[in-house]
């Protein structure tokens, strides 16, 4: 393997590995896929892991692992189910951002609910405000000591299992510096969870629309100062997207270790077809892609962990592990001929999965849009 | 209640790594704590949580897997760890000189009442000798155990029930129990938590392991036309040793 692990990464990924052997068994997230619905109850194993918390700093309640050794974590998990594995990460990254972004006191009150085992989301996206976040519709109104929001947002992952959210909300008519950031308690009168969307893929993971009519949340739940939700919501994209890299990351070897052996035991013409050189030549590449994907995240998760700027390098690392993963998960089925093309195998759902990463967390032509943006800025100074 | 765990390593996925498929590799990257010293490791914790008392992990495995199995076994939540270095436990002319001197430090240090291992495929255990330096009673390849110390332990055709007075040594198969999967923090901190350890010397030369090298001309044995093939595929097999 190209990545060299260290001993300690080495344990983690172990355990990962024991984690997945004995919860996610293949039987077991055949059947979720297929009912397309976040199997909340089976995550209570891994909270008692603590992977809901994994890279959270010890004195919230987490593991304090870096973000390198976490995203190997994660890396394997998603072998398993990358639905699985987005619905912990998009916990723990909506705490780093109140972390990142509140008072150590906010924090401990979000890692309060988080830390027992209840999820946490983060909502900014509406019907008509996608990739364009300035167009962000749903309103927060400051009336004395409280703020009174209402809206519909779109697409929240884990919005219909978590206990408390950070939401993107309008404070005042200035385009991207009219958003704030609001923790908000899922209880709160005003807060409905709408119907669950039936995906192509990443089906374990939750997302549904979420609606505010005059939901009152206390001033002291704004996170920072009016107008600093959409740097908030960078620094949650700029979280979420390199964890999204990781999760693809694992989709693709198990893509390559399904095709591999595949190949090696499918006979035609009298021999394996993993003789034959068409084969040959995808599993190279596909084995090429897996490597390149995984040191390209390891560099950035390293970056993050010195605190460096990786706006670039996250777009990068999204843009080019989600596009090449189309390729290697379509392979895999290729390699699988027929079979492949039905439910009786995993590949195809990995292939359906893979999909999503194209879209979620930035599509990918925002992606090529921030990457231009920073190449631009570098050739021009 | 002192209970010592002597654990080892295990291939890390069995399915993958046999040599039926012909993909045999002892390499450290595949090697883990064994599934049966889990188990064993998580029937002494059950134990002392009863009767209290702490659970003390050894290892005769060398170098970095020393380290790798005492952690994990830390990880657990086990009291102390501490390897035996020096010596090879895979090499059986180590066998006896290595339990002696477990015997020893556990006469040294407090005897234990119970001393409990994952069976492994060795024919010939370490646990046996070291139960027979201490002078316990030794129980091998338990099925199943409560915490009255009884026991079923499986033979080839049968099974073998009883109850065993403390101190004894016991190896355990996995249907004792399921063993807990620790947290990643007791993970990590067991990654950074002290190991023991105690230097060994052995007089006995090593052994050596020679890989058979000869290579046998292709024979095909064509059952249809030939009514002597059985019997020559018969001979073929008896001189490889396969069939005795």
């Amino acid at each position: 393997m190209a990545l060299q692990y260290t001993e300690q990464q080495r344990e983690y990924i172990h355990l990962a590995k024991e984690f997945g052997d004995r919860y996610l068994k293949p039987n077991l997230i055949k059947k979720y896929d297929k009912e397309g619905e976040c199997p909340v109850e089976s995550f209570k194993p891994a909270m008692k892991l603590g992977l809901h918390m994994l890279e959270i700093p010890k004195e919230y309640g987490g593991a304090g692992l870096s973000y390198e050794d976490s995203a190997l974590v994660f890396e394997k998990l998603a072998e398993y189910d990358a639905g699985y594995a987005l619905t912990l990460i998009t916990s723990f990254v909506a705490l780093r951002c109140v972390m990142l972004a509140g008072t150590p006191e906010q924090a401990r009150r979000f890692a309060s609910v988080v830390e027992p085992g209840h999820f946490a989301a983060f909502t900014m996206s509406e019907a008509d405000a996608g990739s364009d976040a300035g167009s962000v519709r749903a309103t927060a109104v400051r009336k004395g000591d409280e703020y009174i929001l209402n809206g519909g947002k779109a697409f929240a992952t884990n919005g219909g299992v978590a206990d408390i959210y950070i939401g993107i909300f309008r404070t005042s008519d200035n385009g991207n510096h009219g958003l704030s950031a609001f923790m908000i308690d899922r209880n709160t009168p005003g807060v409905y969870v709408g119907k669950h969307e039936d995906k192509l893929g990443l089906r374990l993971s939750n997302t549904v629309p979420l609606f505010f009519k005059n939901v009152h949340v206390p001033v002291d739940n704004l996170l920072g100062k009016e107008g600093r939700g959409i740097n908030i919501a960078l620094s949650s994209l700029n979280l979420s997207r390199a964890f999204v890299s990781t999760l693809t990351v694992g989709i693709m070897q198990r893509a390559l270790d399904e095709a591999g052996n595949y190949a090696n035991t499918r006979e035609q013409f009298g021999r394996s077809i993993g003789g034959f050189e068409s084969v040959q030549n995808m599993l190279a590449d596909m084995a090429t892609a897996v490597e390149t994907s995984r040191l390209l995240v390891n560099n950035t998760m390293k970056m993050m962990d010195k605190g460096l700027s990786v706006r670039k390098e996250g777009a990068m690392t999204k843009l080019y592990i989600t596009d090449i993963a189309q390729k290697v998960t379509s392979d895999a089925v290729q390699i699988f001929g027929g079979y492949g093309f039905t439910k009786a195998y995993p590949v195809e759902k990995l292939m359906r999965d893979v999909k999503g990463f194209q879209i979620l967390e930035g599509t990918n032509e925002i992606q090529r849009m921030t990457i231009a943006r920073e190449v631009e800025k570098d050739y021009k100074n | 209640m002192k209970i010592a765990v002597i654990v080892k390593t295990d291939l890390d996925d069995p399915k993958v790594y046999t040599t039926h498929r012909s993909k045999v590799s002892y390499h450290t990257d595949n090697l883990f704590l064994s599934q049966n010293d889990k188990n064993a490791i998580e029937y002494a914790l059950d134990c002392v949580k009863n009767k209290g008392g702490e659970v003390d992990a050894f290892t005769f495995e060398k170098g970095i897997l020393a380290d790798r199995v005492l952690h994990e076994a830390l990880a657990m939540r086990v009291n102390t760890a501490t390897k035996f270095a020096g010596v090879d436990v895979y090499d059986p002319l180590q066998t006896t000189t290595i339990a002696k001197e477990f015997a020893d430090y556990v006469k040294k240090n407090g005897n234990y009442d119970l001393i409990i291992s994952g069976c492994s495929d060795e024919a010939d255990p370490i646990e046996a000798y070291i139960a027979k330096d201490l002078g316990m009673n030794f129980i091998d390849h338990v099925a199943k155990v409560d915490k009255e110390y009884n026991f079923e332990s499986n033979l080839e055709k049968g099974r073998v029930t009883g109850k065993f007075a403390l101190p004894s040594v016991l190896t355990v198969l996995d249907s004792i129990n399921t063993p807990h999967l620790p947290s990643f923090i007791d993970l990590r901190d067991a990654l950074s938590a002290k190991i023991n350890e105690i230097t060994i010397s052995s007089n006995d030369e090593q052994s050596k392991i020679v890989a058979d090298q000869t290579k046998r001309k292709q024979v095909i044995f064509d059952l249809h036309q030939d009514p002597d093939a059985v019997q020559k595929l018969v001979d073929v097999l008896k001189e490889d040793g396969i069939l005795k």
